[in-house]
């Protein structure tokens, strides 16, 4: 296979791709290394191809007048703190999520008395993909407090997965931020399939996902561009420019948005590993937890009510979260709190 | 009790259990969300989109997935083959009520993560009594005198396929 991103490789600076031409599209250049297990190229065009097959509608809740974008960040945040007391992975919610969103854009007139039981068979249906040891039924039914019954469930469950025309291996928000991550810190070895990164780095960035992804404006953007963006507000253009494949010009409309979510998660946002008992140390940042994240939901859109007008012309501030430490110099990739 | 072991830490890990969490979590997570569900309005609603679901496969396949059986007179022409013909996964069937799984006996509910309604496809099947299934378009399964002639290697009654059982799913 020949390579068609070679040419992209020497990236532009930020600069420059305020003078590309509109018209031009680039390809997004691979960050993947050489691969000893398959060629990198047929990796990443199986993962762009991902990107255009899996489609959602920012617009689906025209569909349902009678939802409001509250009960969607409501639902989603109930999901993490189902996710959170049955050690669920980060992706296992993550495709749920996306079940939720793309199922509800094939529905019409919904009304929020069905949502818990779209939003918790979304679940079951990620959890038996997604999970060696899924919960049962029973556990799932038992957490929606009667409001969803055993065999509802099982009906919904087939309902979801026929409504999404049996589509059901996106490449979540979450699994985009593990490459890039994985890419940025990759050692002499090439050690792609084992995690490199440190996980306190990837549970920041995480937690700001997890913020802005109930958030119904998160649907305007691409996965592997929220991702990014979130990677962005953590280091630089120029680091998420070389893992993610993506021009500044495609993802700075998304990190302007999540300006206001990061700017919250910097003041209130726990940024620790949490600690999950039974669960493998080595594994423990990919289980999902809870932040409550419906407070911290209304002070960014507080404050996104408040910066929407004076942030449009200005720039975005590099570093918005924390400035580089100097002792982490030999370590160009992230700026964490280490507190 | 005093004698009771703990199973060391390895084999800890690999207890299910432990991974799924506590049967019964803190009581803070469990919640309806978004007020009283009205369950027989529920029911009727699903089961009317089920069966729109099941109708639309049956216009599209020309078959009957509730009896197992092809419609006549439909744009497709089913026809049935050998049952050695197809691989082996499509030959294992299961009995109705019968528990999919060893270990799953004793439990309540043992299907429980597997539906048995419409469209669960061939294996868990429940057809009325007398109504065609699909496997009786198949041909016969049992071995042949003829073939136990040409393949008698007087191996003592182990039967010629092996239990009809869904393989156990391994437990890494």
């Amino acid at each position: 296979m020949p390579t068609p991103d070679k040419d992209e490789d020497e990236a532009s600076s930020v600069g420059f791709s305020l003078f590309v031409p509109h018209r031009f599209i680039p390809t997004r250049a691979s960050p993947l290394p050489v691969l000893g297990w398959a060629s990198k190229d047929e990796v990443w065009k199986n993962m762009l191809n991902k990107e255009q097959t899996y489609l959602r509608d920012k617009h689906f809740m025209q569909r349902h007048p009678l939802l409001q974008p509250k009960m969607r960040a409501i639902l989603l945040d109930w999901l993490m703190e189902v996710s959170d007391v049955y050690k669920l992975h980060r992706e296992t919610l993550y495709l749920a999520q996306d079940f939720f969103d793309r199922f509800m854009a094939t529905q019409q007139n919904i009304v929020k008395t069905r949502l818990q039981l779209i939003g918790i068979s979304a679940l079951f249906i990620a959890a038996k993909l997604e999970e060696i040891y899924p919960p049962k039924l029973h556990q799932f039914a038992y957490v929606t407090d009667g409001a969803c019954k055993e065999d509802e469930i099982l009906s919904m469950e087939l309902i979801i997965m026929k409504g999404l025309n049996w589509s059901l291996s996106p490449l979540t928000i979450v699994s985009w931020l593990n490459i890039y991550m994985q890419v940025a810190y990759l050692n002499d070895l090439y050690e792609v399939l084992l995690p490199q990164y440190p996980q306190q780095a990837f549970v920041q960035i995480a937690e700001l996902l997890d913020l802005c992804v109930l958030d119904i404006g998160c649907l305007e953007f691409t996965y592997g561009i929220l991702a990014a963006s979130a990677l962005y507000h953590f280091s630089s253009a120029e680091l998420v420019q070389k893992v993610s494949g993506y021009e500044w010009n495609e993802m700075e409309e998304c990190v302007r948005w999540m300006v206001p979510f990061a700017m919250t998660i910097r003041e209130v946002g726990s940024s620790k590993l949490k600690y999950f008992r039974g669960i493998a140390p080595e594994d423990m940042h990919n289980i999902q937890p809870h932040i409550n994240g419906l407070d911290l939901l209304d002070k960014a859109q507080a404050k996104l009510v408040v910066m929407t007008e004076q942030n449009r012309t200005s720039p975005v501030p590099t570093g918005v979260l924390t400035p580089p430490q100097s002792s982490k110099k030999q370590n160009p990739v992230l700026h964490t709190n280490s507190m | 009790m005093a004698h009771v072991q703990l199973p060391d830490a390895a084999a800890w890990e690999r207890q299910p259990a432990r991974r799924t969490g506590p049967l019964h979590p803190r009581p803070g997570v469990c919640k309806n969300l978004f007020g009283r569900v009205d369950h027989e309005e529920l029911r009727r609603e699903l089961k009317s989109k089920l069966r729109e679901m099941s109708e639309a496969d049956r216009e599209r396949w020309d078959y009957d997935f509730e009896t197992d059986s092809p419609l006549a007179g439909g744009r497709l022409q089913w026809e049935a083959v050998p049952g050695e013909a197809v691989p082996a996964f499509y030959r294992e069937t299961l009995r109705p009520g019968e528990p999919w799984h060893r270990d799953r006996a004793g439990e309540e509910g043992g299907q429980e993560n597997c539906r048995h309604q419409p469209n669960s496809g061939l294996t868990t099947k429940t057809a009325p009594k007398g109504a065609a299934q699909i496997t009786d378009l198949f041909a016969k399964r049992k071995r042949t005198t003829e073939s136990k002639l040409t393949c008698g290697t007087g191996l003592p009654s182990v039967s010629p396929i092996s239990p009809e059982r869904t393989p156990r799913k391994r437990l890494r």
